[in-house]
C-alpha cells in the first residue's frame, strides 16, 4: 500500500471515528434534536454535552422523553437519527435481532446496540488519546533527558525503561487498575498510560542520540541553548514524524487494551458504553446473539485499523527508505 | 437401608440387565425406578475455581460441597430440609430443651485409619469458637458448654433453648489427632482428611479435584467410584461441557432455558431439576448516612426497580421475587406478605414526601443543598449484578436520582463493607434452611454480624430474639409472620429475588431424588445412593 | 549482560511495591468468604503473622531472600506451594505460546519472503492488505467469533480446556484430543503475530533485495531465487531475532484473554484469578516470572543481534509497538 493511500484511508477512517465520537450525543439520544415546549423551541439533545444545560426545554418539570404520551404542550420536531440513549433500558425489547426499530438489535437489558456502539467511540478515543498523552509526556521527557544527559543518568533511565518494558502490558495494567483506590475512568487511563511510556521513551532516546550527532545541535548549543530548550525547540519538532507514528500506534494499542480490560470486567465502569463491555456481555450467552459480537468487533477493528493506517502512512511518507517499498 | 450389595447380587443384576429386563436404551428424565444398583462410574461436576480446602473456615459453595463428601457432620439435611442423622446415629433433648445429647456411631474411621470419637467433635467445636481460627462461630452463640462423657457421646448444654440447636451441628468435623498444637490447624488444607463417603485424592490447581469412594464408609461404599470437580470458570462454558459430555452436571443458564427446554433430545438425555435456591440477592442501603435513614426513601428505591420484570425478561424467569428474608421453603413463610410492586409513580411521590424535590434544568432531585447522588458498589465477578445495577441506574435516573456504579473485587468490597464505607451495595446471602434472620437484621453487631447496613429497629430486634427462642411451632409461626410484615413495611434492604436454579444431570445416573429447595447433590445421603447401570457407565478405570 | 542484574532487582522491587498498594490486603489474607467477615482480633493476629506492620523495606528484603532460594511461598487460596502451581501452569502457557509463535513463523516467513520477491504484484498487494486487516482485528473478539463458529455451531472442535479424555485413554487418542483442544487457542494467539511478522519479513527482505550487497551479487549474475533466499532472507533473519525476543511479553499478555475465553489453565488465567482473589504469593511469583521471561527473551535477542552484526547499536523501535 502506497503511503498516500495509507494516509488517505487512515485519515478518512480516523476522521469518521472522530466525527462519530464528537457527535455521539446528537447521533444517538432519546432527547430530540429539536423540540417545541410551551411555545418556544429548544434543543434537548445538546444537554449531552457539558455546559449544554441552556438547551433544555423550559417547562415546569423536567421532561422524560421516553414517556408516552409526552406531557402537554411538548412535541418532538426532529428526533436524533438513533432515537435511543445508550443506557436506556427497555425490558420489553430484550435481545432483539437487528430490525426496523433497532437497526443493530438490542442487548440483554433492551438497550439499543447501535446507540451503545456509537457512544463507545468517544469512550474509546478519549481513553486512547488521554492514555497516549500520558505515555507521551512521560516517555518523551524520559527519553529526551536520557539522550542528552550524562552517561550515568542515561544508564539509570535506560535501566528504568528496560525494567518497565519487561512487564507484559496487560499484566501491568491489570495490577495498576486493581491498585486504584478510586476505581473509575481516570484510574483506567492512568493505568494504561503508565504501562506504555517505556516504548516511547526508548524510541525517543535513540532519536535524540541520532540527532545529537547532527551539526545543528552543536550550533544551537554554541548559541547557548540549554537542554530543555534544545528538546522543545529543536529535537521534538525534528522528530515530529516518528513521534506521530508512535503516537498513532499507541492510541490503537491503548484502545485495544481498554477493550480487553473491559471484557475482563476491570475496565470502564458499567454505566459507560464500551465495546469490550458489550463483547463481555455477548460471551455470557451461550450462542451469542451475533449482533452483540459482530458490531462492536467491527467498530473496534475499524478504529484500530485507522490508527495503524495513519501511523504507517505518516511513516512511509516521511521515511525515504521505506517509500520505495510501497 | 443397606447400600452394600453382594457380589452375587451384582452378577444377578447384570444377568437381568443382559437378558433385557430393563431396556438398555431407556433414557429417562426421572429415575423413580431404582433397579439394582451396581458399582462403577464417576460423577464429574464443574466448579468455577479451585476453592480453599480449609473446611474450618471456608464459606464458599465449592469448599462446602467438597466438605460435604469428604467429611461428615453430626447431622445433615434430608430431601425436605428436615434434620437427618449422619455421624450421630440418634439424639435426644432433656432439661426443657436445654441439653442435647448425641449418640455417635461406633467403629467409624478417619480416612487415615485413626478411629473417630467424641473428642473429634469437641476439637471441632473448640477450634471453631477460637477467634484466632477465623471460623464463623456465631451459630454456637447459645452454647454454654460441650462435653464428651465417653467416646461416643456428646452432650451440649445451651444457655437457653434455641431453635438452632440441631442446625449448628451441620458443620464438617475435623480430626483431633492431626493437631499438633492448639493454635495450628494442620489438617493440611491441601490434603484434607475426613470420615466421609469419598476420600480426597488430589487437587490440581485450576484443573480439578478428585475424590474416590471410601470402601469403609459406615453406610457402605457409595456406588460411584469417585467424584471429580472440574474447574471451568465460565458458567456458559460449563453448560457446553455438559452438552459435549465432558461433565455430568451443570446449572442451565437462564439464557439457555427457553431453547433447551423445548428440545426433546435434551430432555431425553438429561434429568432436569428446578428449585429456588437458598440464596437471596439484595441491595443494602447504608442507613447510617443521610440518604437512606428514611424508610420512605428505601421504599421508593424498591418501588423504582422492576424486579419481577428483570427476573422474567432478563433472567428468563429464573427467580422468585422476594418480599423479605423468608424463602418459600422456609418454615413459617407467609405468602400473604407480597413483594412490593413496580410503581415508579409511587416512588416519585414518596421521594417528594421525604423532601427530595425535582429541580430544573437537569431534573435532579435535591433536598436543601444536597443532591440525591450516590454510588452503588457491586462485585466484579457476577455479570448479573452489573445488569441489575445498570437497570437500577436507568430507572432511578428517570426519577431524578443519580446513581453511579463502582465495581470492586471481592476483598476490596468486603473491606469497604466491613468499614461501613459505602452508600449502597449489591450483594447476596446464602440462607440456611433455618429461617431465623437474626444475623442479617439485628442491630447488635454480635448478634447481627451480617448487618453491614446498620439497620436498627427495636421492634425488629425484639421479634428476632423472640423467634429464636420460641420452641412452640405455633408461636414461632406467628412471630415469623410479624417479622415478614415488618420487613416489607420497613424495607431494611431492597430484597431482590431468590434465584431459581435449573440443573441438568446426565440421564445415566439412577436413584436421584429431587428436593424442593435444594440441589439433588445436597440432601444426605443423596448422591451416595446414585449409581449407573453397567452398560451405561462412561468413566471407568483409574481416575 | 551484567547490566541485567540491576534490572532483575528492579523487577522484584517494582513487583513488590505494586502489590503493596493493592487494597484489600487483610481481607484477602483472612480468606474471607461471603458473609464471613473476620473479627478485629483476627485481623490483628493476621497482621502479626504476616508482619504487615513491619516497614516495607524489611518485608521486601525478607521476600527477596526467599525468592533467591526460589521459595515462592504457598498460595493463600489452596495452600499449595506456588512453585508447583507455577511449574504446571507455566508449562501450559509456554506450550501454547511456543506453538503459536512457531505457527506464526512457519506461515509468516515464507509468505513475507515470497511477497517481497514479487513486490508490487497483485498477490503481494492483496497479501499486504490482508495482513493489515488481520493485524488490526482484536484477538479476543476473533476468539469469541471462532469459538462460537467452530465449537458451538458446528461442533468441530472442543470448546474449552486441555483434554476431554481421562488419563486411561490410549496415548494416541489423547494426543489427538490435546491437539484438537489446542487448535483454537493457538490460532487466536498466533494470527496477530503472524500478520506482523509477515509484514516485517517482507519489509526486511525487500530492503535486503535493494541493498548494495545484493545489487553487486545480481551484477555478478546470481539468480533471483538465490538472491531472495540466500542473501536477502539472511538479512531479514537478524532483525527477526530481535523481534522474537520482544514478542514474548506480547504473547504472555495476550494469553490472559485467550486463556480465559478457552478455559486454558495457564499462567495468564491464573494471574487474573489470583489478582482478583488477592492471592499475593501467586501474583508476586507470576509477575516476577513473566518479567524474567521477557527479560530473558530480549537479552537473548540482543545477544544474537550483537554477534550477528556488531556494528549495530541496540535501540528501541519496532518491537516496542507490539507489547
Amino acid at each position: 500500500m502506497t503511503s498516500s493511500r495509507s494516509l488517505r484511508a487512515g485519515g478518512s477512517l480516523a476522521f469518521a471515528a472522530l466525527g462519530v465520537a464528537m457527535l455521539a450525543p446528537l447521533l444517538a439520544s432519546e432527547a430530540p434534536l429539536l423540540a417545541r415546549a410551551g411555545g418556544s423551541l429548544c434543543f434537548p439533545a445538546l444537554r449531552g454535552y457539558p455546559g449544554g444545560a441552556w438547551a433544555a426545554c423550559s417547562t415546569q418539570r423536567p421532561v422524560d422523553w421516553r414517556a408516552r404520551p409526552l406531557p402537554d404542550r411538548v412535541s418532538i420536531l426532529l428526533s436524533a437519527p438513533v432515537p435511543f440513549g445508550p443506557e436506556a433500558t427497555n425490558l420489553e425489547a430484550v435481545l432483539l435481532a437487528p430490525g426496523r426499530t433497532h437497526y443493530l438489535g438490542t442487548d440483554s437489558l433492551g438497550r439499543d446496540v447501535l446507540s451503545r456502539v456509537i457512544h463507545g467511540f468517544p469512550v474509546a478515543l478519549l481513553v486512547g488519546a488521554l492514555a497516549t498523552l500520558i505515555s507521551l509526556m512521560i516517555g518523551l521527557l524520559a527519553g529526551g533527558v536520557a539522550g542528552l544527559a550524562r552517561r550515568w543518568v542515561d544508564l539509570q533511565l535506560t535501566r528504568l525503561m528496560d525494567l518497565v518494558a519487561c512487564f507484559p502490558t496487560l499484566i501491568l495494567a491489570l495490577a495498576l487498575a486493581a491498585a486504584a483506590t478510586r476505581p473509575g475512568l481516570g484510574s483506567l487511563v492512568a493505568a494504561i498510560g503508565l504501562t506504555r511510556w517505556s516504548g516511547i521513551a526508548r524510541f525517543f532516546r535513540s532519536e535524540v542520540l541520532r540527532q545529537k550527532r547532527l551539526s545543528y545541535v552543536d550550533a544551537a548549543r554554541a548559541a547557548g541553548a540549554g537542554r530543555p530548550r534544545l528538546i522543545v525547540r529543536h529535537l521534538l519538532p525534528n522528530s515530529l514524524a516518528p513521534i506521530l507514528v508512535t503516537a498513532s500506534f499507541s492510541v490503537g494499542h491503548a484502545i485495544l487494551l481498554e477493550s480487553g480490560m473491559s471484557f475482563l470486567g476491570v475496565g470502564v465502569p458499567p454505566g459507560t458504553a464500551s465495546w469490550g463491555g458489550i463483547l463481555a456481555e455477548a460471551q455470557r450467552q451461550i450462542t451469542p446473539a451475533w449482533w452483540l459480537v459482530l458490531f462492536p468487533s467491527l467498530a473496534l477493528f475499524l478504529t484500530v485499523l485507522a490508527c495503524n493506517l495513519l501511523a504507517d502512512g505518516v511513516r512511509e511518507s516521511t521515511d525515504p527508505r521505506l517509500s520505495r517499498l510501497g | 437401608m443397606r447400600l452394600r450389595t453382594t457380589r452375587a447380587g451384582c452378577l444377578l443384576a447384570l444377568a437381568l440387565l443382559l437378558v433385557g429386563c430393563q431396556s438398555p436404551t431407556a433414557q429417562r428424565t426421572d429415575s423413580a425406578a431404582v433397579g439394582h444398583p451396581v458399582d462403577g462410574d464417576r460423577l464429574v461436576i464443574p466448579i468455577i475455581s479451585t476453592p480453599s480446602l480449609d473446611f474450618l473456615t471456608c464459606t464458599d459453595a465449592w469448599c462446602l460441597l467438597v466438605a460435604h463428601f469428604v467429611t461428615d457432620s453430626l447431622v445433615d439435611e434430608g430431601e425436605n430440609l428436615e434434620t437427618v442423622p449422619r455421624i450421630a446415629s440418634s439424639w435426644e433433648f432433656s432439661e426443657q430443651d436445654r441439653v442435647l445429647t448425641f449418640h455417635l456411631r461406633e467403629g467409624v474411621r478417619w480416612h487415615d485409619g485413626a478411629p473417630f470419637t467424641s473428642r473429634d467433635v469437641l476439637f471441632t467445636y473448640r477450634r471453631t469458637i477460637d477467634p484466632a481460627s477465623g471460623a464463623r462461630a456465631d451459630q454456637f452463640q447459645d452454647v454454654q458448654e460441650v462435653a464428651a462423657p465417653d467416646d461416643f457421646t456428646v452432650k451440649v448444654r445451651f444457655r437457653q433453648p434455641t431453635v438452632l440447636a440441631l442446625d449448628m451441628w451441620k458443620v464438617p468435623l475435623l480430626p483431633e489427632h492431626l493437631s499438633e498444637g492448639v493454635r495450628e490447624a494442620p489438617n493440611s488444607p491441601s490434603h484434607p482428611i475426613g470420615t466421609g463417603p469419598f476420600r480426597f485424592v488430589r487437587s490440581e490447581r485450576g484443573r480439578e479435584i478428585v475424590l474416590e469412594a471410601n470402601p469403609d464408609y459406615f453406610l457402605g461404599r457409595p456406588y460411584l467410584d469417585g467424584m471429580i470437580f472440574r474447574v471451568i470458570p465460565a458458567p456458559a462454558t460449563q453448560f457446553q461441557a455438559l452438552l459435549t459430555g465432558e461433565t455430568d452436571w451443570s446449572s442451565i443458564p437462564a439464557a439457555e432455558w427457553p431453547k433447551q427446554s423445548s428440545r426433546p433430545e435434551f430432555r431425553k438425555q438429561f434429568q432436569i431439576f428446578e428449585y429456588p435456591a437458598l440464596f437471596l440477592h439484595y441491595i443494602g442501603w447504608n442507613e447510617r448516612g443521610p440518604l437512606f435513614s428514611d424508610a420512605r426513601v428505601r421504599q421508593a428505591m424498591t418501588l423504582a426497580l422492576d424486579r419481577q420484570g428483570f427476573v422474567n425478561k432478563v433472567f428468563h424467569g429464573a427467580g422468585i421475587a422476594a418480599a423479605g428474608t423468608f424463602h418459600p421453603g422456609h418454615f413459617g413463610f407467609d405468602p400473604a406478605v407480597r413483594p412490593l410492586p413496580y410503581d415508579p409513580e409511587k416512588a416519585a411521590k414518596l421521594l417528594d414526601e421525604a423532601g427530595w424535590r425535582l429541580t430544573l434544568p437537569q431534573g435532579v432531585r435535591r433536598r436543601g443543598n444536597r443532591v440525591f447522588r450516590f454510588t452503588l458498589l457491586i462485585f466484579q465477578g457476577d455479570p448479573m449484578q452489573q445488569q441489575i445495577a445498570s437497570l437500577l441506574a436507568d430507572s432511578l435516573g428517570r426519577l431524578g436520582v443519580q446513581m453511579e456504579i463502582k465495581v470492586l473485587d471481592f476483598p476490596a468490597l468486603l473491606e469497604r463493607m466491613h468499614r461501613h464505607d459505602f452508600e449502597a451495595v449489591l450483594s447476596g446471602w446464602a440462607l440456611s434452611s433455618n429461617p431465623d434472620p437474626t444475623a442479617l437484621l439485628h442491630s447488635d453487631p454480635v448478634l447481627g454480624p451480617s448487618n453491614y447496613v446498620g439497620y436498627s429497629n427495636t421492634e425488629m430486634d425484639r421479634l428476632l430474639l423472640d423467634g429464636r427462642h420460641a420452641t412452640d411451632p405455633g408461636k414461632r409461626r406467628e412471630i415469623y409472620r410479624r417479622l415478614q410484615e415488618l420487613q416489607s413495611r420497613d424495607q431494611p434492604y431492597t430484597f431482590l429475588f431468590f434465584p431459581v436454579v435449573r440443573v441438568a444431570l446426565d440421564g445415566r445416573f439412577r436413584d436421584v431424588r429431587a428436593s424442593p429447595v435444594a440441589s439433588p447433590l445436597k440432601p444426605y445421603p443423596g448422591p451416595l445412593r446414585w449409581y449407573v447401570p453397567t452398560q451405561l457407565q462412561k468413566r471407568t478405570g483409574p481416575s | 549482560m551484567l547490566s541485567a542484574v540491576p534490572t532483575l532487582l528492579g523487577i522484584t522491587l517494582v513487583t513488590f511495591l505494586l502489590l503493596e498498594i493493592l487494597p484489600g490486603r487483610e481481607m484477602a489474607l483472612a480468606r474471607a468468604g461471603e458473609g464471613n467477615l473476620p473479627s478485629r482480633e483476627m485481623l490483628d493476629r493476621l497482621r502479626q503473622t504476616y508482619h504487615l506492620d513491619d516497614p516495607v523495606s524489611t518485608r521486601y528484603f525478607h521476600w527477596l531472600i526467599r525468592l533467591c532460594r526460589w521459595d515462592l511461598g504457598e498460595s493463600l487460596l489452596d495452600q499449595r506451594p506456588v512453585n508447583e502451581t507455577l511449574r504446571v501452569t507455566a508449562a501450559r502457557t509456554l506450550a501454547l505460546n511456543l506453538l503459536a509463535l512457531s505457527l506464526a513463523l512457519a506461515i509468516a516467513v515464507p509468505l513475507g519472503t515470497r511477497w517481497a520477491a514479487s513486490a508490487g504484484s497483485r498477490r503481494d498487494r492483496l497479501g499486504s492488505v490482508l495482513m493489515y486487516l488481520l493485524y488490526a482485528f482484536p484477538g479476543f473478539a476473533a476468539a469469541l467469533i471462532l469459538q462460537n463458529l467452530f465449537a458451538v455451531r458446528w461442533g468441530m472442535l472442543p470448546l474449552q480446556g486441555v483434554t476431554s479424555l481421562p488419563s486411561s485413554a490410549p496415548l494416541f487418542s489423547r494426543g489427538l484430543d490435546l491437539a484438537a483442544h489446542l487448535v483454537l487457542p493457538v490460532v487466536c494467539l498466533a494470527y496477530g503475530s503472524l500478520a506482523y511478522l509477515a509484514r516485517f519479513t517482507r519489509a526486511n527482505v525487500l530492503e535486503g533485495l535493494h541493498s548494495h550487497y545484493v545489487d553487486a551479487a545480481r551484477a555478478r549474475g546470481i539468480g533471483e531465487g538465490d538472491l531472495v533466499w540466500r542473501h536477502a532472507f539472511r538479512n531479514a533473519l537478524v532483525p527477526m531475532v530481535t523481534l522474537l525476543g520482544a514478542l514474548v511479553p506480547a504473547l504472555l499478555g495476550g494469553s490472559i484473554l485467550i486463556e480465559t475465553i478457552f478455559s486454558w489453565p495457564g499462567m495468564g488465567r491464573l494471574y487474573f484469578e489470583s489478582l482478583q482473589n488477592r492471592d499475593y504469593p501467586v501474583v508476586l511469583a507470576l509477575t516476577v516470572v513473566s518479567a524474567l521471561l521477557t527479560l530473558a527473551g530480549s537479552l537473548l535477542a540482543d545477544f544474537f543481534y550483537c554477534i550477528a552484526d556488531p556494528r549495530v547499536e541496540m535501540e528501541g523501535g519496532f518491537h516496542d509497538q507490539l507489547s
